[in-house]
């Protein structure tokens, strides 16, 4: 009897935990469908060859390369590519190289004025980025990196406040054990050769996080690359130039350029995700784990 | 030659603690050097601006003569193994040693021969080639001494370098430091918190309380005659007794009256009674518990009921109370007993005991200062 009972009583539970479990993984679904149907969505378009403007269906009645014919040949979507590697190339190599410096030296070195600055740095980081655009953009115009020098100015942008961004890479540093620059400098190393030839190669996943994060910013970019641009379509990023298509004036033929455009944009992205995946994951938890 | 001098050394924290007041130490050629103190008296702070990895905040530091307060650590030619060994990770066991002459530029012919030689004094040449995460915590430290080593340093700093082995291995690594000693002959300044490792090691010790300098002296001259409480109560283990006494003039000498016990007081300790202004009369008796003698007769001497007795092999351990609440320890060598009377022993209620007088040290009631030993500092308040 006894054990019927503690059967029963199982069994109810399990049932409420079943039902439980079942609308968690509706509602996970829906999401995950949510989440995924814009990307098939744009993939689909972007092989349509039917119609290049908007239609009400998914999936293209005729598949066709026509869209990426047009994008290199007839648009200047090269060029606006070309900008964003640049900008983006150029700005992995800056910001990291400074984000890295930053964060070293707050984790080493012992200054005046050093707990204001980091406080100061995270208080006007928590600051949209924007709020400073348009001083920003007559700094820039007095020395004449807008328009069509916009490239120069873009990189100037994102790499000279990249510092602030030193938290991360901070954390990181803080787990690596103070004793090692020590004997380093013991060893008779400078501060800079600690720095590149101790810290430096134990830091590989800090490093491959902050390139990652110093590249995909920049690549995705809309709003500065718009305003110090300003309209001059040379300068372009993909951003600012895909988002034109979207205008009123250009959408009925350049939708499904548009798309076409959106996927090659994500390539790189992807690709630079992909291969770094393992070494992303590790920065990022690294700090939290490792200490 | 490597002299290490320290005059007036200052270290003050920016929220205004000071780790180290007025510290003065002259470190002869070749001398091995020991501080040694409780966590928190200064003692690693003290090694750390030898070595230029904390800044003086006043005073002077002098290497071979030259000052070196502003001096970069790595021009201040010293070598140093840390506590937990320091070693660059990414690097073979080779590179470790061999970084600190990369650095200098020798060339690699003489850096091989270098490290060679150096991993065969320290018995890691089949190491070489590995990573320091693939070693044992015994091995990773000889790589640190190596590497240390290797480059001949004028002053060689050591901060607490067998306190993350296990004790097997601590004793094993404290008799091959002694012997690298011999090997090496340089200066040596070494930090711990181990009185075994400060009275085996060094030549001198230097015993630290809150940021001030207790004693420098022999470790004989520690052990026998500490400069104040706190020297007498850390070096020795079980702790050094202590007893208040009234201490008496009489005939020539003076006598201190411990419990209705009369303790006779040295020779050497009256005659630096009799230089002094003025004799306290209230006084601290201190006796190593190995100096506490279990009395014949049960009339004469201390009596303490038995709390606690240890059976450490070859002695036996006695904790006792006297009648006044104090704690007492007893220390009594048991080689001559036979097993009968160590039972004995072991089941004592209660022990009578006297003092083996030539072995006593008198202390000043009031500030702790030992009252035969010149220039004893007194143990500091607390802040």
């Amino acid at each position: 009897m006894s054990d019927n009972n503690s059967n029963k009583k199982y069994a109810s539970k399990s049932g409420k935990e079943r039902t439980a479990r079942t609308l968690i993984y509706i509602f996970l679904t829906a999401l995950s469908i949510i989440w995924l149907l814009p990307f098939i969505y744009l993939i689909c378009q972007a092989f349509r060859g039917e119609s290049r403007s908007m239609v009400t269906y998914v999936f293209p009645k005729k598949w066709s390369l026509e869209n990426f014919r047009i994008l290199f040949k007839e648009t200047q979507f090269l060029h606006w590519y070309l900008n964003t590697l640049i900008i983006a190339l150029f700005n992995a190599v800056l910001q990291t190289v400074i984000v890295l410096s930053v964060a070293y030296a707050l984790s080493r070195m012992r200054f005046k004025g050093r707990k204001l600055i980091m406080n100061l740095m995270l208080v006007l980081g928590m600051f949209p980025g924007f709020l400073s655009m348009i001083a920003t953009y007559f700094i820039l115009k007095l020395i004449g990196l807008t328009s069509e020098n916009a490239v120069p100015g873009l990189i100037l942008v994102y790499a000279a406040s990249s510092g602030m961004g030193y938290y991360i890479a901070k954390g990181f540093f803080d787990t690596i054990p103070k004793s090692l620059d020590e004997a380093a400098r013991i060893d008779g190393a400078s501060r800079s050769r600690v720095f590149f030839r101790i810290i430096m190669p134990m830091a590989k996943p800090i490093i491959i996080y902050t390139i990652m994060m110093a590249f995909i910013a920049p690549w995705g970019d809309f709003m500065y690359a718009s305003l110090i641009t300003f309209g001059h379509e040379k300068a372009y990023n993909v951003a600012v130039g895909l988002y034109r298509w979207l205008d009123k004036e250009h959408i009925n033929n350049y939708f499904t350029v548009f798309c076409a455009g959106g996927l090659f944009v994500s390539v790189p992205v992807t690709a630079l995700f992909m291969s770094l995946q393992r070494y992303y994951v590790e920065g990022v938890t690294g700090g939290a784990v490792k200490g | 030659m490597a002299e290490v001098t320290l005059k007036n050394v200052k270290k003050q924290y920016d929220n205004g603690f000071v780790a180290v007041h007025d510290f003065n130490l002259d470190i002869k050629h070749e001398e091995f050097i020991v501080l040694v103190g409780p966590s928190g008296c200064g003692k690693s702070t003290t090694l750390r601006m030898i070595a230029g990895l904390e800044d003086i905040t006043g005073g002077e530091i002098a290497i071979d003569g030259t000052v070196v307060n502003d001096m970069e650590p790595k021009d201040r030619d010293i070598a140093m193994v840390f506590q937990n060994y320091a070693l660059y990770p990414h690097m073979s066991v080779y590179e470790n040693i061999a970084f600190g002459l990369r650095l200098r530029k020798m060339p690699n012919k003489e850096i091989h021969k270098k490290v060679t030689e150096a991993a065969e004094i320290l018995g890691i040449t089949e190491l070489l080639g590995r990573k320091p995460k693939q070693l044992s915590g015994g091995q990773r430290q000889r790589v640190a001494i190596g590497r240390a080593i290797v480059r001949v340093p004028k002053v060689f700093l050591m901060d607490e370098p067998l306190s993350n082995l296990d004790a097997k291995l601590r004793n094993q690594m404290r008799a091959e430091i002694i012997l690298l000693r011999e090997k090496i002959k340089t200066t040596f300044v070494y930090v711990t918190h181990d009185q075994t490792e400060a009275m085996t090691l060094g030549d001198r010790i230097v015993i630290m309380k809150d940021g001030y300098v207790m004693q420098v002296g022999t470790p004989q001259e520690l052990f026998n005659h500490p400069a104040n409480l706190f020297v007498a109560g850390f070096i020795g283990t079980p702790q050094m007794n202590f007893f208040g006494a009234k201490l008496r003039k009489d005939n020539g000498g003076y006598t201190a009256l411990v419990n209705n016990l009369e303790v006779k007081v040295p020779q050497y300790i009256c005659e630096a009674l009799n230089k002094r202004r003025e004799v306290p009369t209230d006084v601290q008796l201190g006796v190593r518990p190995e100096n506490l003698v279990l009395s014949d007769d049960d009339n004469i001497g201390i009596r303490a009921e038995v709390k606690v007795t240890e059976m450490m092999g070859s002695e036996i351990h006695i904790h006792g109370e006297l009648s006044n609440g104090k704690m007492v320890i007893l220390k009594v060598q048991i080689a001559d007993m036979d097993d009968l009377k160590q039972r004995e022993l072991l089941n004592k209620r209660e022990v009578v005991f006297t003092i083996r007088e030539r072995t006593i040290n008198l202390f000043d009631d009031k500030d702790g200062r030992n009252l035969a030993v010149e220039d004893a500092v007194p143990v500091p308040e607390k802040e």
